[in-house]
């Protein structure tokens, strides 16, 4: 595929994300208005008179039909208002802007972490079947599919903060005393770099290592999976019997052809992972206080914070068509059989 | 050399090949690994496994359950972290007096609030229908803007025009604009009453009635928006309390600071670092551990064992904060009182009493709970009785429960405690013969439900911020009160309330209050479940808390030692 070929695409596939982006905000904005509950009852507890109640969800378009609702939020949001949250009382776009770095920064380093353990560990358990390497391979994914992330951040917290006392407890991405300065980039990692501040850089590492390992964890399970099936597919293709015959080095044959050619679903599957880790880290954060996205729609959505639900989920469908596209990019740039 | 040979000289160890070593060695290693967990999670481990504090001496960590709603003290009514910090960056024109005192046999700090003293204001005085407020001289706002009686004039009419929750303490209390509210001259407020009144002087005393500066307001205003209703519910104004807003993380941290400006005296502490940690469980840890120095709603199961800890202390407050069980009177089988007296006595108060609140909870047997004017259990004859319930069941035509609609319980899904009281009412409500299901629901549907008065039964708290008991049933039993949720509706105690709510007849209001109570404990609305204490834990090192009504923190009168 020429430069040309892949610019063409990737310009398509970016006029894509429009419907399917209207699709997700419809759904969400009709989820939302069928489920009970509504934000004013909240704001206002009983202190109000109904009168009052009633003007303030007028004001909210909340006594509009539901189609009308709609069209004033997409209205709303062509002009770049994304609506104001009732639990934070900031506009969602602020909101938005301020907690995606923290989760950014953790899902980023936990994928990375469990890139660098899951995908040698799914090479070796391939080429070497059955063997000691192998069971643990197994052990891991069973575990990492089966263990409840909040079970596996709790006892990580009872050890290592609780008891050995070797990391930082869960007061988020800072300690329980330091404040943080203004941020640069908002990750903590990058910014005490930028500014030369290495206690803090230490501190920010420090603060990442629990959440980090505890989402690790559970994302290895499916790229590990999903490398050693796919390596063991591979290693016994006619192509990699063929180079072994050639006499080729079997670091070659492995690396060279086989992992190449199996890399393609192991790369969608770590796209899958990401962006659900992106939008679905809710209990991670609820267990390090950690200031993110996660915390900030779990809240939303209990407390039927609607602009706040619409502006996440806007969010996260949006990093998951990036990172879709990235992944398609990246499958063409890998396998010289995919045309767009 | 020989497999005999490999062997020790004592021959107690047998031969091992190099996988055998290996696999030992890993197994050895497994244990290590497993036997700090096992300790960790292990029950006696929580009392053994705490250090000493890390935080510095003039600063005091709160770890607290959520983050700021609104810092518009006109608007918060969910956050107790954004009324906290209103209540410390910002004095009222009065406040209550601090007295030792003692509530169901617990000592501590707390204020009488029927004594009224003064804050912003040096002085006050009633005449008639108005009471004059005379502001202190050298108050400012912690940017140095001198306090003067127009200012907290023009503080209020936005107060008034908000139309919320201070607007609402003010209208009770027959103020019902902001034209009853004028400065007499720089210094001197006037606050004019339609009727003279003993709630104005408490309802003044809340957070709500902060007054921002006009100065400030003008800054923000909008055509649309003359008050910056907006702009103040995201910023918090320059206030005119102990401490001032240092810094605000959203989703992580408050932190207040010492005001170099304040006119009181100057807080102990250089620093307050509220840090967000919505998890109880992790709050505690924190605390265990020295991370923090207190922490806010912590768990109550686990009071005890906080409590064994020598390096923390758990400070216990009987409040009037009243737990109910409600039924909707306009929802069978609720519609009838008989079935509502036979719940009552069906309800296994002990039980509720000791295994859901262990004990961190007082006996409630009136609508007017423990520490409050005029409470008065003597009316309560509803102590748990099957037999009489079954016989008041049979009463209302549904003998052993036979012909009742199904009933269900709701409760909101992030309350434990309500949780487990609901499930032991059910057991007990079975065994009359009543199909009845518990149903949990997220904090926002139980909002909208109950305040649209579609539940069916449920279990609620209130607690009433201001200490009076015709305050108290104005909103709860007053037929058009918005939070009457169970539309229970008695011409007799809404008469009593118009009578007394208002009244200068200080012991015509407590006889009054009582029999409004026998009245309502007759007619069953609500059963009152448990009064549950208000908990706070901290390090012992900590000290000068001070329970207040309104539960919020007042970190001035804190220190570390």
């Amino acid at each position: 595929m020429t430069g040309s070929q892949l610019l063409l695409y990737g310009a398509r596939r970016i006029l894509f994300i429009v419907p399917v982006l209207l699709v997700a905000l419809f759904l969400t904005f009709a989820l939302t208005r069928v489920v009970p509950g509504n934000p004013i009852d909240r704001v206002t507890g009983p202190y109000v008179s109904q009168e009052h109640r009633a003007e303030l969800k007028h004001q909210a378009y909340l006594d509009r039909p539901f189609y009308e609702q709609f069209a004033f939020y997409l209205r709303d949001l062509a002009q770049g208002k994304m609506g104001t949250s009732y639990t934070t009382a900031q506009d969602v776009s602020t909101d938005l802007r301020q907690r995606f770095p923290a989760t950014f920064e953790l899902v980023t380093y936990a994928i990375l972490l469990s890139i660098l353990i899951a995908l040698p560990l799914g090479v070796l358990a391939a080429i070497k079947k059955d063997s000691w390497i192998d069971q643990i391979a197994r052990v891991v994914s069973v575990l990492g599919v089966s263990m409840p992330i909040f079970w596996l951040g709790l006892i990580l917290l009872y050890i290592f903060f609780y008891y050995l006392d070797w990391l930082p407890g869960p007061v988020g991405r800072t300690g329980s005393v330091l404040t943080s300065a203004q941020p640069i980039t908002g990750f903590l990692t990058v910014d005490s770099l930028l500014r030369g501040d290495l206690g803090q850089f230490g501190q920010a590492w420090r603060a990442l290592v629990l959440p980090c390992v505890t989402l690790a964890f559970v994302a290895m399970a499916p790229i590990a999976r999903m490398t050693r099936a796919t390596m063991a597919e591979a290693m016994q293709s006619d192509y990699v019997r063929t180079a072994r015959s050639l006499g080729l080095p079997f670091r070659v044959v492995v690396f060279r052809y086989a992992l190449r050619n199996a890399l393609i679903p192991i790369l969608t599957i770590i796209a899958a992972v990401y962006g659900y880790a992106l939008g679905g880290e809710v209990l991670v954060e609820i267990i390090f206080a950690w200031p993110g996205l996660g915390l900030y729609s779990y809240n939303a959505i209990l407390s039927s914070d609607f602009p706040a639900i619409q502006g996440f989920v806007l969010l996260v469908t949006l990093l998951y068509m990036m990172i879709y596209l990235l992944l398609d990019v990246l499958t063409a740039a890998l396998d010289p059989r995919v045309k767009y | 050399m020989s497999e005999i040979e490999r062997t020790d000289a004592s021959g107690l160890l047998p031969s091992l090949t190099r996988r055998q070593v290996l696999q030992i060695g890993a197994a050895a290693t497994a244990l290590g690994a497993v036997q700090p967990l096992l300790m960790a999670c292990s029950p006696a481990h929580g009392t053994q496994q705490t250090s000493t504090s890390s935080t510095p001496k003039d600063t005091l960590v709160v770890a607290v359950e959520g983050d700021v709603d609104t810092f518009d003290p006109a608007f918060t009514v969910g956050s107790k972290p954004a009324q906290t910090t209103i209540q410390n960056t910002f004095d009222q024109l009065t406040q209550y007096k601090q007295v030792n005192k003692t509530v169901a046999g617990v000592n501590f700090t707390g204020v009488d609030t029927e004594s009224i003293l003064g804050m912003l204001a040096e002085s006050v005085e009633t005449q008639g229908n108005n009471v004059i407020f005379t502001i202190r001289q050298g108050a400012s706002y912690s940017d140095g803007t001198a306090i003067t009686a127009p200012l907290i004039a023009d503080g209020y009419k936005r107060v008034m025009d908000a139309k919320s929750v201070s607007y609402f303490l003010l209208a009770m209390a027959a103020v019902p604009d902001g034209a009853h509210i004028r400065a007499l001259d720089d210094r001197r407020l006037q606050i004019s009453m339609d009727a003279p009144n003993l709630l104005l002087m408490k309802n003044n005393t809340m957070h709500n009635t902060s007054s921002l500066d006009v100065k400030d307001i003008k800054a923000h205003a909008t055509t649309s928006d003359p008050w910056a209703f907006d702009y103040f519910k995201k910023h918090l104004a320059p206030g005119n309390g102990p401490f001032v807003l240092d810094e605000y993380v959203s989703g992580d941290r408050i932190v207040l600071k010492a005001n170099p400006s304040y006119y009181g005296d100057k807080p102990k502490l250089a620093r307050v670092i509220q840090k967000i940690v919505p998890d109880a469980n992790e709050r505690e840890l924190l605390l265990k551990r020295g991370q923090v120095d207190m922490i806010m709603v912590p768990p109550v199961k686990d009071l005890n064992s906080l409590k064994e800890d020598p390096n923390l202390k758990v400070m216990s407050f009987p409040n009037p904060r009243n737990i109910f069980f409600e039924m909707n009177l306009k929802t069978p089988p609720f519609d009838k009182k008989e079935v509502r007296q036979a719940v009552s006595y069906a309800i296994p108060y002990n039980n509720i009493l000791k295994d859901v609140y262990h004990g961190y909870a007082q006996v409630n047997r009136s609508i007017i709970g423990n520490g409050m004017p005029s409470s008065d259990f003597s009316f309560w004859s509803y102590n748990t009785d099957l037999k009489k319930a079954a016989d008041l069941l049979a009463a209302a035509g549904y003998p052993r429960g036979q012909g009742a609609a199904p009933i269900t319980i709701t409760v909101r899904a992030d309350w434990e405690e309500a949780e487990r009281s609901a499930i032991l009412i059910q057991a007990n409500l079975k065994q009359l013969g009543l199909n009845v299901s518990v149903q949990k629901v997220a904090f926002a549907p139980f909002n909208e439900q109950e305040q649209g008065k579609k539940l069916q039964a449920w279990i609620d708290e209130w607690l009433s911020w201001v200490n009076d008991p015709w305050y108290h049933m104005s909103w709860i039993v007053q037929s058009d009160s918005p939070s009457n949720y169970t539309s229970y509706s008695n011409p007799r105690v809404d008469a009593l309330i118009k009578q007394w709510t208002l009244s200068l007849d200080q012991a015509g209001r407590l006889a009054g209050s009582k029999q409004a109570q026998q009245i309502v404990v007759d007619d069953a609305p609500l059963a009152f479940l448990v009064g549950a204490n208000w908990n706070v834990v901290m390090r012992k090192n900590v000290q000068g808390y001070v329970y207040y009504n309104d539960e919020l923190n007042r970190y001035a009168y804190m220190y570390k030692t």
